[in-house]
Parts: structure tokens; C-alpha cells; sequence
């Protein structure tokens, strides 16, 4: 529950039953209030603010624990992503999120604005078995090697704050530990291609699961190389001893159609990496809820006033950030 | 072993329970069964030594009836008094909600009893407002949430409270909106037809499928009704059936040799191989008061002597749905199988075999 | 437990456990006397109407067997990249299956050579490792494929009748 009611961070102590206790007093007709908590009397909600400045999971933002796919490199061409998306709701995954990959020890790497899913398509392809179409998100992935390169998170101005889900991938045992108890970030790669440069600190490991911030796992190198296979599966392991299986997401990165997988024979490869069968399950439905609601929270300012997400349809005024053209529509 | 390493080695749950009965034993509760397991995708039947089917039974699949599939139906309106008036309390009423998945998304279904059950994710039940209690499968983080509301009830008047407060969430609190195959039975009396009543809607009227096959040199296992576990060399075992059942439903050759290179699965023994075998299936939206017809009339098939020992019935619920049997829920791990089958023998003895998959209570 | 024994309402309740390689699972039966509600059975006297072959019917009987299968299904498709011009046969198939599956006893039940679309049966304690082992193979004589899990069941029977696969208009 702490995981994403509150959030950031277990004190914030918002539980579904007073949640719903709120609702109840405050005789809820929440076209009035403001999008930002519908189910909080506004004298409540201030109070609430006040005693925690810790950000609050808009309610307005709803996603069931429909299956998702949280990494899907966004590939130059065009054409090779939509077919990966194609394969993707074909598969049933009724989110999938398009990963934009920085790795700062290349030079000149800029950060990009998000591609736009109208951009890619006309109408978005229907999920198989679904009479929903597919839902995209951005996501942005920082791979980093030295503490400077996380300053780009600390910036307020960038394209960053465009992006629905922010990842970084450390790869020192020291930038891992900043990335569990301090970054602002929604996803922690593991890497799964090479022997673990470094072992998972408990201590590092349960601030992460605290504050809510999840690990990913990918499963595309194991379908690639055998090697990698016993990587993949090994660090699984011995991350699955620190974190007790706890907030595991299992995600893709495939490049193409075919290296993608149904969402059930993920799960099932779940119990592979030592997850249990709910755990493995919630690995691809539930907890990446939990992350793109984490993600959502950066667009709250600490929970106090929260925006409404309007269509990117809107793009020849897309200059403005988000939050700013909310606050321009009031 | 190690946990993990274990893990890859349990089998997920699964049950099959099997019962031995005499079709006109006043305790027999086939019809029970049959009438509890509400929602019916597939229903088959198997008659060995049969070329032509009797027109009793042709009749009966010819009369199964029409369903509806409704598009785009708010939920709210199968809590109004309109439609619980002319259908819910005038007959059995039966809704499920269609291309819904119950692992992932929300699900409604109106059981002929007047139940309409909510299955919701937490988010839906957070804004929705509706009591309800948490689902069986959800483990320690609850994310699924089942609402109950009973239309029958007599608390449930046009102008209880309770009425208005299910009317406003449903409504205006959170509108739910879900394509819903639809049927109605009713036994004789005349009224308006729900192809009338959701006219505004995008109704389609949909005619279950039926496919004939008659399969030659079949070869059956041989049972005796007694034997529910079978007797070496003499007959076979229930759950032996079941597997041939299933293989013979699928297709598969069974005449190949237990040491053939492509599969080792061969008709269990003792068997008799027969000259043909009947076999329809039947797709759609079945309801049981039509498998109930269906299952009388094969038994009427050994009122005159026929060759076959025994016929076989198979009835395929729908995977998605909140509810198996009853009101027991329903969910879905890696598969949301809930089936049964009927083996009728020459007497009238029957057994029915009803079997679940991970997240499903034991059957009745 | 409120049944008597006078009456014949006792149901017989065979508990198999699953795990491992129980070979009779139904043969291991060991009436425990679990019972359902049998209220009825109060001076019942079993009515037969007339029709062939009657015989004095025992009151009905009640087995279950919980997680006695000892086998699973799966209902696969084999996916490979466009243009290949590979073609499998039923013999390829249970080699390439094999090689993936390594020591599992794994059985082809049905295979179509058109769709490339099979039924496979599995010991259920071999049941993850083979669908793990399905899921991460990603390529064919160098050609890039995959294999899509349709369906798996502990029952063959309920291959049959997939309500997800049921496609209306």
C-alpha cells in the first residue's frame, strides 16, 4: 500500500479506508473541486498538505492493473515502432511505455521532447481482446556513471519533466545508492547482460522500496544470448534476496516484434527470477501501476496542486509545459 | 532445494471433483449444478454408436435461443426499477460483460437470482463508493474489490436510500460502461423483449453456433458406472475419462502407439473401438435453463435400446467471469477454467465431473 | 460431520496431493468422511421411475481430487520471421520442442503444419521450466522466431472451450 497510496514514503499514512472516509464526509461532487483531490473536502485537503509535504497520488489519474510493457526503445524509424507497438497490443498489454535512452558517456546527448503517441499513429491499435486502445507514455532512462550526471534531474526547465516516467541506470555501486535514497526517480534499471559490477546493499535496496521506487528487470538480452540468459537469471536471484520480491517490475526492451512476449508467459518467466505467481503477475500489471503513478506525482507539486492532464492534442502550443498552460486554462 | 528452485516445480492449483448420481434420484442435484454455473460458453456432447441424431435433441439445439450482445451499456441501467420490473424479477435475467478481462479490468454480471456482482480494480472501487468486500485472490495488497448488490431486495425499493446511492455512483460517481451479452428467460409469459427495450443501445441479436462432426473408429474407453475410480483390466477411471474426453474435444489422434516419437498419449484401457461417434458443440451464450433441457433429452435417448453405453455432456464456462458456480468468485491465474461434464450411462446413472483452475473455490 | 453411515449419505472424499510425481493419485482414496450438507437424507427413500436396465442406484458419491492431474496442456503457436522459408514438419516440430524442452518428457498431441500451431502435454512439475524455456528462445537455424503461449490447463478438455477466443460480430 505504501507503495504508491502515499506515494513518496510510508508516514504519509493515507489509507484506502480514510480515503474513503474523506469521500464520504466531504458529500463528494467532485466536478466542483479542483482535479487535484476530488475526494478531499477542501478544508481537509490543506490541513493534509500541511501536516505532510509529502506528494500525494492524484486520484483523478486512474489505471487498472491492466498488463503493461514499460520499456519499449523508441527506435529512430517510425515505422519499426509502430510495428512494436502493433505487437504489443496484440499481445494484450494495454499500456506500454517508449523509452528514450541517454547514456552520458557518449557526447552531445540531448535531451529530446517525448514523441507524441498522435504522432505515431492515426488511432492508436486496439488491444487484442479489449475494446480499448492501447494507452502510450514516455519514458526516459538515464544511464549514468558519475554523480554530475545527475544534475540533469535536479534542473527544473528541461524536456525532462515531459517525460511520464523517469529511469536511471547506475552503474557504480555508489550511484546506485544515491539513485535508492535520493534521485527523484520512478525505476531503477538492474543490469541483466553482465555479472553485477557491484552486490545490492540492504540497507540501499529498502530505502528504494520506501520511498516507492521500483527495479526493473528486462527479459530481451535472455531471449538474445544464453550468456545473458544466466546473467539475466542470477542477478534476478540475488536482487530477489535483498528486496524480498518486492517492487519488481519486468519490462521488455525489445527491438523487435518478435522478441516481445505475452504478458502470461512473462509472468511465468516471473517464477524464473524467483518471484512467487502473484509476484510475478503484479510484476507486469500492479506495480507498474504503482510506477507511473510515481511518475505522476512529479507533475504534483508536493501533492498541493495537481493539473489535469489535457491531450497532447494541443501540440502547436506544446512550447509550454504542461503545468504552465493548466494554469494559463484557469 | 532452494525456494525459487522449488517454485519452478509446484503445479498451480487446480480441482476436479467428481460425483456419482442416478439421474431420477429425488437427492440427485444435476439440475442444481446445471442451474447454478450460470454463464456457458461452449456446451458439447459425444454419443457413441450414433449416426443420425434424434430429432428430440435436434430440435432442442435449433431452440437454444438468441443472445444479445449490447455495446456501450452504462451499468446503471440494469439497476433501474424499468428493467428490474419487466425482466429481473418477470424470469431469469442473465448479463456478463464481454471482452472484459477479470485479471485486469472491471466486470459486472447479473445472475438470474437478481444479484448484480461488481468486480472492480481498487482505483474504481476508491470512487465508486460502493460497498463491497475484497476479492479472495487478491493476496495481502488488495487491488480488486467485489461489490454485491442484490435487485431483488426488498431494501432495494425505487425510493430506498440504497437505491439512490447505487443509482448516483453508478450514474454520476463513477459511470461504468461495458459491452454485455445479454439473454432472458421466462417461462411463458409474454412481455417486452429486450431487443425492444435496449433499442437506443447498438443491440445485436446473436444465434449460438452448433457444429456437427461424426467421428469414425473411435475408440472409448469402457466404464461401468459403478467404478467412479475404475478397476484394472476392467473399466477406467473418471479422471481418465476427462483426458480423453479432452482429447477427443481437441482432436487429437489417439491410435497412435504408446512409443511413437511424437506423443506417448494413448485412449486408456481397457477400450472397444467404436464404428461412430456423434459429436456438437454448440458457442454462444448458453443458459442452463437450456442445458437442462439438453441433458433430459439425452437421457431420453436410452427410452429406446440403443448401442451406446454411455453419452457424454460438456458444458464450458466463461474464463472471465466473476462468478463459477453460485455466487463463488471467479478468477483468473493463468487460465479461468471452469467446466464440468456429464457421463450419462444406459440407467441413468450419471457422473458429473466439475473442475476449477488456480483461483476458483472447490465447486458444489 | 451429520451424516450416518445407515443412510449411505457418507461421501467419500479422496484428498490427492499433487506435488511430485504421484502416479495413482485416484487410487490413493482415503474416505475421511468430509461431507457436505446432507439434511435430506432423513428417512429418504430413493425413487426409481421406470426405464431400461434399472438397477438399485447407491446414493450418490463425492470424490475430489485436488491438483491430481498429472499432466498440463499447452495450446502453442510458433511464430518465425516473415520470408523464411523454413518448413516444419510434425517430426521437426517434436525435435525442435526437445531441444528447447531439453529432459522433459513432453508429448506433441496435435500439430498443424499450416498455422505451425500445436497442443503439447507436460508433466505439471515440468510445467514452468518448459514454458520458461518456450518464451526464451528466440531464434530457429538463425532465423529469428517465437513461440505464443495460447493457453495452458491442467485439463485437456478445457483447451477446448476458450471463452477469451469467442469473437462475436
Amino acid at each position: 500500500m505504501r507503495c504508491w497510496l502515499a506515494g513518496r514514503g510510508r508516514g504519509s499514512g493515507c489509507t484506502a479506508t480514510a480515503a474513503q472516509r474523506r469521500r464520504r464526509l466531504a458529500g463528494c461532487r467532485h466536478q466542483t473541486t479542483t482535479p487535484s483531490m476530488p475526494w478531499a473536502e477542501p478544508g481537509l485537503r490543506r490541513k493534509r498538505s500541511a501536516a505532510a509535504p509529502r506528494r500525494l497520488v492524484p486520484r483523478g489519474f486512474s489505471m487498472a492493473a491492466v498488463f503493461a510493457d514499460l520499456n519499449v526503445p523508441g527506435a529512430p524509424e517510425r515505422k519499426s515502432l509502430q510495428s512494436l507497438l502493433e505487437a504489443a497490443a496484440h499481445l494484450g498489454y494495454s499500456t506500454v511505455a517508449i523509452n528514450h535512452v541517454i547514456d552520458f558517456k557518449e557526447k552531445k546527448q540531448e535531451i529530446v521532447k517525448p514523441i507524441s503517441p498522435s504522432e505515431l499513429f492515426p488511432s492508436l491499435p486496439i488491444v487484442q481482446g479489449k475494446s480499448k486502445p492501447i494507452k502510450i507514455v514516455t519514458r526516459l532512462t538515464l544511464v549514468v556513471s558519475d554523480p554530475s550526471h545527475c544534475n540533469v534531474l535536479r534542473s527544473t526547465s528541461t524536456n525532462i519533466r515531459l517525460y511520464d516516467i523517469i529511469a536511471v541506470f547506475p552503474e557504480t555501486e555508489k550511484l546506485f545508492h544515491v539513485a535508492c535514497t535520493n534521485l527523484d526517480v520512478d525505476l531503477i534499471c538492474v543490469n541483466v547482460t553482465e555479472k553485477l559490477p557491484f552486490y545490492f546493499r540492504r540497507s540501499s535496496v529498502n530505502m528504494a522500496i520506501d520511498r516507492g521506487v521500483y527495479f526493473e528487470l528486462l527479459y530481451t538480452p535472455a531471449i538474445k544470448d544464453s550468456t545473458m540468459r544466466r546473467y539475466t537469471i542470477s542477478n534476478a536471484l540475488s536482487l530477489m534476496q535483498i528486496c524480498k520480491r518486492k517492487n519488481i517490475i519486468i519490462s521488455s526492451a525489445a527491438e523487435r516484434p518478435l522478441e516481445l512476449r505475452g504478458p502470461y508467459d512473462v509472468a511465468n518467466l516471473g517464477l524464473l527470477f524467483g518471484l512467487s505467481e502473484s509476484d510475478a503477475k503484479a510484476a507486469i500489471s500492479t506495480n507498474c501501476r504503482a510506477v507511473l503513478l510515481h511518475g505522476e506525482t512529479r507533475k504534483t507539486a508536493f501533492g498541493v496542486v495537481y493539473t489535469k492532464k489535457t491531450h497532447r492534442a494541443s501540440e502547436e502550443e506544446g512550447v509550454l509545459p504542461v503545468r504552465k498552460k493548466a494554469k494559463t486554462e484557469v | 532445494m532452494s525456494v525459487p528452485l522449488r517454485r519452478l516445480r509446484e503445479t498451480p492449483r487446480h480441482l476436479l471433483v467428481c460425483e456419482k448420481s442416478h439421474m431420477r434420484h429425488e437427492r440427485s442435484r444435476h439440475a442444481a449444478h446445471v442451474r447454478s454455473h450460470a454463464y456457458n460458453c461452449r456446451v458439447s456432447f459425444l454419443i457413441p454408436e450414433c449416426g443420425i441424431l434424434p430429432e428430440a435433441l435436434k430440435s432442442v439445439i435449433t431452440d437454444i435461443g438468441e443472445y444479445y450482445l449490447v455495446k456501450n451499456l452504462s451499468l446503471h441501467e440494469l439497476v433501474t426499477h424499468e428493467f428490474i420490473n419487466t425482466f429481473v424479477k418477470k424470469g431469469s435475467c442473465y448479463a456478463l460483460t464481454y471482452n472484459t478481462k477479470i485479471d485486469q479490468d472491471n466486470a459486472a454480471a447479473l445472475l438470474p437470482t437478481g444479484k448484480l456482482i461488481i468486480s472492480v480494480d481498487k482505483d474504481t472501487y476508491e470512487e465508486l463508493g460502493l460497498q463491497g468486500r475484497p476479492s479472495q485472490y487478491s493476496g495481502k495488497k488488495v487491488m480488486r474489490y467485489i461489490v454485491t448488490i442484490d435487485l431483488t431486495d426488498s431494501a432495494f425499493d425505487p425510493d430506498s436510500k440504497k437505491h439512490k446511492r447505487v443509482l448516483w455512483a453508478l450514474k454520476e460517481k463513477k459511470p461504468l460502461e461495458f459491452d454485455f451479452l445479454l439473454s432472458w428467460h421466462n417461462k411463458g409469459a409474454e412481455g417486452s423483449t429486450l431487443m425492444s427495450y435496449f433499442s437506443k443501445n447498438q443491440i445485436q441479436a446473436h444465434q449460438p453456433k452448433a457444429t456437427f462432426s461424426t467421428l469414425r473408429n473411435l475408440q472409448c474407453p469402457v466404464l461401468h458406472s459403478n467404478e467412479l475410480h475404475g478397476k484394472l483390466e476392467e473399466s477406467c477411471s473418471a479422471q481418465e475419462l476427462f483426458e480423453w474426453l479432452g482429447a477427443v474435444c481437441n482432436k487429437v489422434g489417439l491410435d497412435n502407439k504408446s512409443f511413437s516419437f511424437l506423443s506417448t498419449c494413448c485412449c486408456p484401457q481397457p477400450s472397444t473401438v467404436v464404428e461412430q461417434a456423434y459429436l456438437c458443440t454448440i458457442t454462444g451464450f448458453i443458459l442452463p435453463e437450456k442445458i437442462i433441457q439438453l441433458l433430459e433429452q439425452l437421457c431420453c435417448y436410452f427410452d429406446e435400446p440403443k448401442l451406446a453405453q454411455w453419452v457424454t455432456l460438456t458444458v464450458h464456462g466463461f474464463a472471465d467471469s466473476p462468478v463459477s458456480w453460485r455466487e463463488s468468485e471467479h478468477g483468473f491465474q493463468k487460465g479461468g477454467e471452469n467446466l464440468y461434464n456429464f457421463v450419462v450411462f444406459r440407467n441413468l446413472d450419471y457422473w458429473l465431473q466439475m473442475a476449477v483452475g488456480a483461483n476458483d473455490d472447490c465447486p458444489p | 460431520m451429520r451424516c450416518s453411515p445407515v443412510t449411505g449419505e457418507r461421501r467419500a472424499c479422496a484428498v490427492a496431493r499433487s506435488l511430485g510425481s504421484i502416479a495413482h493419485a485416484q487410487s490413493t482414496v482415503e474416505p475421511d468422511g468430509r461431507c457436505r450438507s446432507c439434511d435430506s437424507n432423513k428417512g429418504a427413500v430413493p425413487l426409481f421411475p421406470a426405464g431400461p436396465n434399472i438397477a438399485p442406484t447407491p446414493s450418490p458419491t463425492f470424490h475430489r481430487f485436488r491438483n491430481a492431474s498429472q499432466h498440463h496442456y499447452m495450446k502453442i503457436c510458433f511464430v518465425k520471421f516473415q520470408g523464411g522459408g523454413i518448413r516444419l514438419n510434425a517430426a521437426h516440430f517434436k525435435q525442435l520442442i526437445i531441444s528447447v524442452g531439453a529432459a522433459l518428457p513432453v508429448d506433441v498431441l496435435t500439430y498443424e503444419e499450416k498455422t505451425l500451431s500445436a497442443i503439447l502435454r507436460v508433466p505439471s512439475s515440468g510445467l514452468v521450466k518448459l514454458w520458461s524455456a518456450l518464451t526464451l528462445l528466440g531464434s530457429y537455424q538463425n532465423r529469428k522466431c517465437a513461440f505464443r503461449v495460447i493457453q495452458t490447463s491442467p485439463f485437456l478438455l478445457a483447451l477446448s472451450g476458450n471463452s477469451r477466443e469467442l469473437i462475436l460480430d
